[in-house]
């Protein structure tokens, strides 16, 4: 695949407060209501650490998910986002594979659903009291960096929590 | 289920859930009810609902520790559809002070019920064995809890999640709610506390471990773009104001040095109002612990959290969410400790046991006063050596109170029982008012604001009315200057200000503390209403939110008064009125408070509450609504007549 040209969304993990305005502008946006667990862009957090930050697909080159689809349902489009299709099973390996965890899963319908970009204006990045979300021209590989770190830090230590709880 | 609020009910188009969950321990029973769209109108939500279930369902001689009591959790109908949202009230008969009690505690949880479908959960009666309930949408389970009793919250917490739901939201008690410890709390999702009357007490007397809820439905928005309009104009107001930046960058920390400026710290139980702060302030703490400067509540445009780790040293590794600053105040100052590594490293240990760090530290204080002025010897305390700053008593003792083991066993019963135990030469150094330890900003000085203190149903309380943060110093000063009738009207208006944020259930701090002044304070309100009413379809006014909340600050005065509190009930300890408070580093001093009883005349006026008894008004009852309060009143008046 060649270098990016397009866009991309970018999260700055050191202004980014796990607050979830960014759930709100996300669900507002694409279904016109309040309807968090369908959001396409999600907090995790970790309490024993204080550690938080959301996950969201940022339109990468690599696009993992593709290949670890075992039904093929993701296919890439031209402006750097992915479209998953109906022959989603729900299996999760996409938002596995990802190192930004960016796909979610849609708590109703047993399929997975991804960013869009809200058609090239994300609502995220406009509703962000925070300044921790930006739409920008590629760069800030340091950034992105710190984001994947992150993501992989909390979700070992919220595994870990778990599997040393009786 | 997706949608709680349907075609069904015409009267309120959505933002509450529009259930009520009701659980009976006793019974196993779990029962379910729709919200009534009358009763939302009138008590709003949050402490509103509260206030009446409690009024409603509780008689006036109920034990606070047994089955008859109800544990009341409240999501207001702003929860999860404004900014700065994530806060819940939960409700009861207070242990502690045996007054109306009631709790505010922030994060998630509060979005979680309303995802699942609840404005209010129950709790009655009493479990036979040790349970936690689990609320997942429309699935409700009580669970054997048997082996995770003992356990402290962060373990409860995550072996809850291991079991139910690894996205869980968890409210539990740690042992001091199991023993019954009189300031324990709820701990919420790590580290938030629903605190300060001993709600975890309740819960553990009721043999409730802990509760959790997951929730995937919609939350119903009347008129979705109008409701955009009215949230995106909170933000600007919020990203427009200074004060935003003070509540990101300290949080609640920036108190200390705002504090000991104004003489209004807590310093060795009470008898001084300023120290030496410079290695124990928010900017120390900033620079030496936190590894994160904010984290927030859900949907919080301030987020004023802050994770925090002790770096070296013996206590290396542990780590905080926060602390925010009462703790530091109450584990600290008040007990002239100023090691930020044993405040931070207390702090979590009161967190994992289950203790409420507003009340816990201050009856130790209340020792250490009475040992320094040889009221009580080492031999009343353990063996202590209860000297000021004395950190390593103070590490035991909290874990003594919350295991209920020897001296901590007395401590566990309040400032109430610790001065029946000590005997009433103790009792002039007792600063509570109610049995409600005094919060970390002197009574003395602000002779209006603090008023609240007195005033407060649940004891001192500091959120009964908020102040405004930048303006605070002049704006307290200015109106203490005015005559008691004038500057009492400024007191009404504060108080009214934060019991409509408390009705509606969004936080207290970011809508009234964080306001750079009143005049922003008033937008947000201005907004918070539009939000309200996009939301429910309802057109309240401005005028219509300010009568819900003297409706229910009147209301939560009929409570304490069937519970028997009248006038003498709402006095600060004799020290707040014969002694200035003194600096302990210099000359300055807050002068003794000497009109009083005018200002509680006046407020008592405004409020609608007689003053020779401090019951309220039967006409001002009914005139708000109350009608079957107002005869209880009737009822209790004519008892006391002469």
């Amino acid at each position: 695949m060649t270098a990016t040209h397009h866009k991309r969304l970018i999260v700055y993990p050191e202004k980014c407060t796990g607050c979830r305005t960014c759930e709100t502008a996300c669900s507002y946006s694409q279904y016109g209501v309040l309807d968090y667990k369908r959001s396409k862009i999600r907090m995790i957090r970790n309490d024993d650490y204080g550690l938080d930050i959301v996950t969201v697909c940022t339109q990468c080159d690599e696009k993992p998910c593709i290949d670890a689809c075992p039904v093929g349902a993701i296919s890439p489009n031209e402006d750097g986002t992915i479209r998953i299709g109906q022959e989603c099973t729900s299996c999760g390996k996409c938002k596995r594979v990802c190192p930004y965890s960016g796909p979610q899963p849609d708590v109703r319908n047993s399929i997975y659903i991804v960013c869009d970009l809200c058609g090239g204006a994300p609502q995220c990045v406009e509703w962000c009291p925070f300044e921790a979300l930006d739409f920008t021209e590629p760069g800030g590989t340091e950034e992105y960096e710190k984001h994947r770190v992150l993501v992989e830090r909390i979700e070992k230590e919220n595994r870990n929590a778990l599997k040393s709880s009786p | 289920m997706s949608t709680r609020m349907g075609k069904s009910n015409s009267s309120i188009q959505g933002g509450y859930a529009g259930s009520i969950l009701d659980i009976d321990l006793t019974a196993g029973s779990i029962d379910k009810s729709r919200l009534d769209p009358q009763f939302a109108r009138t008590h709003i939500g949050g402490k509103g609902f509260v206030a009446r279930l409690l009024y409603d369902e509780l008689s006036f001689d109920v034990d606070p520790v047994s089955a008859e009591n109800i544990l009341v959790f409240a999501n207001g109908p702003l929860t999860g559809i404004a900014p700065a949202s994530g806060r819940m009230t939960v409700g009861f008969r207070s242990p502690l002070t045996k007054t109306h009690g009631y709790n505010n505690v922030g994060g998630e949880f509060g979005l979680e019920l309303k995802m699942a479908g609840y404005d209010i959960v129950i709790i009655r009666g009493r479990s036979q064995r040790p349970v936690y309930i689990t609320v997942a949408d429309d699935s409700i389970e009580i669970v054997d809890a048997a082996d995770l009793w003992g356990r402290d919250t962060h373990e409860t917490i995550r072996a809850v999640r291991k079991r139910f739901d690894k996205n869980a939201h968890v409210a539990c008690i740690g042992p001091a709610g199991e023993n019954l410890v009189f300031h324990s709390g709820i701990c919420f999702d790590p580290d938030r506390y629903a605190a300060q009357g001993g709600s975890g007490a309740v819960m553990g007397s009721k043999n409730l471990k802990a509760i959790a809820v997951v929730g995937t439905g919609q939350i119903g928005i009347g008129n979705i773009s109008s409701w955009a309009f009215h949230y995106r104009k909170i933000l600007e107001i919020y990203l427009n104001d200074p004060t935003t930046q003070t509540g990101r960058q300290i949080g609640s920390n920036f108190l200390a040095e705002h504090h000991n400026r104004k003489n209004a710290l807590v310093v060795k139980n009470l008898q001084f109002g300023s120290t030496d702060i410079s290695e124990c302030n928010g900017r120390v703490l900033n620079e030496r612990y936190v590894k994160k400067n904010r984290s927030g509540c859900s949907l919080c445009p301030i987020s004023c959290q802050r994770s925090s780790v002790i770096r070296s040293g013996k206590h290396a590794g542990t780590h905080n969410n926060g602390p925010e600053y009462s703790s530091v105040a109450h584990l600290g100052w008040r007990l002239g400790i100023k090691n930020l590594d044993n405040i931070i490293y207390n702090c979590t240990l009161g967190d994992k046991l289950g203790l409420d760090l507003e009340n816990t530290p201050c009856v130790i204080g209340f020792a250490m006063e009475c040992y320094q002025r040889g009221i009580i010897t080492k031999e009343d305390v353990d063996g202590y050596d209860l000297v000021w700053g004395n950190e390593e008593a103070v590490t035991e003792i909290l874990r003594k109170i919350a295991y209920r083991e020897g001296i901590g066993d007395v401590f566990a019963n309040g400032i109430l029982g610790a001065v029946k135990h000590f005997g009433p030469e103790s009792e002039p150094y007792a600063m509570h008012v109610k049995g409600n330890d005094l919060p970390p900003n002197e009574p003395r000085s602000g002779k209006t604001y603090n008023m609240r203190y007195a005033i407060a149903p649940r004891g001192a309380d500091h959120l009964q009315a908020a102040g405004v943060s930048k303006s605070a110093g002049s704006f307290v000063s200015n109106v203490d200057d005015l005559p008691p009738q004038e500057s009492m009207k400024w007191f009404k208006r504060l108080e009214q200000a934060s019991m409509i944020v408390n009705l509606l259930n969004v936080c207290n701090w970011a809508y009234n503390s964080f306001s750079g002044t009143f005049e922003i304070l008033e937008e947000k309100h201005q907004h918070l209403l539009g939000i309200l009413n996009t939301a429910t379809g309802w057109e309240l006014s401005m005028d219509d939110l300010r009568r819900a909340a003297d409706r229910n600050i009147i209301l939560e005065r009929a409570i304490n008064a069937k519970y028997g509190f009248r006038r003498k009930e709402d006095y600060f300890p004799k020290r707040m009125y014969e002694e200035p408070c003194l600096s302990e580093i210099d000359d300055r001093m807050n002068t003794p408070f000497t009109d009083f009883d005018e200002r509680l005349d006046w407020y008592y006026v405004y409020t609608g509450i007689e003053k020779n008894s401090g019951i309220p008004e039967p006409g001002k009852l009914r005139e708000l609504g109350l009608n079957s309060a107002a005869e209880d009143m009737e009822r209790l008046l004519g008892a006391e007549s002469p």
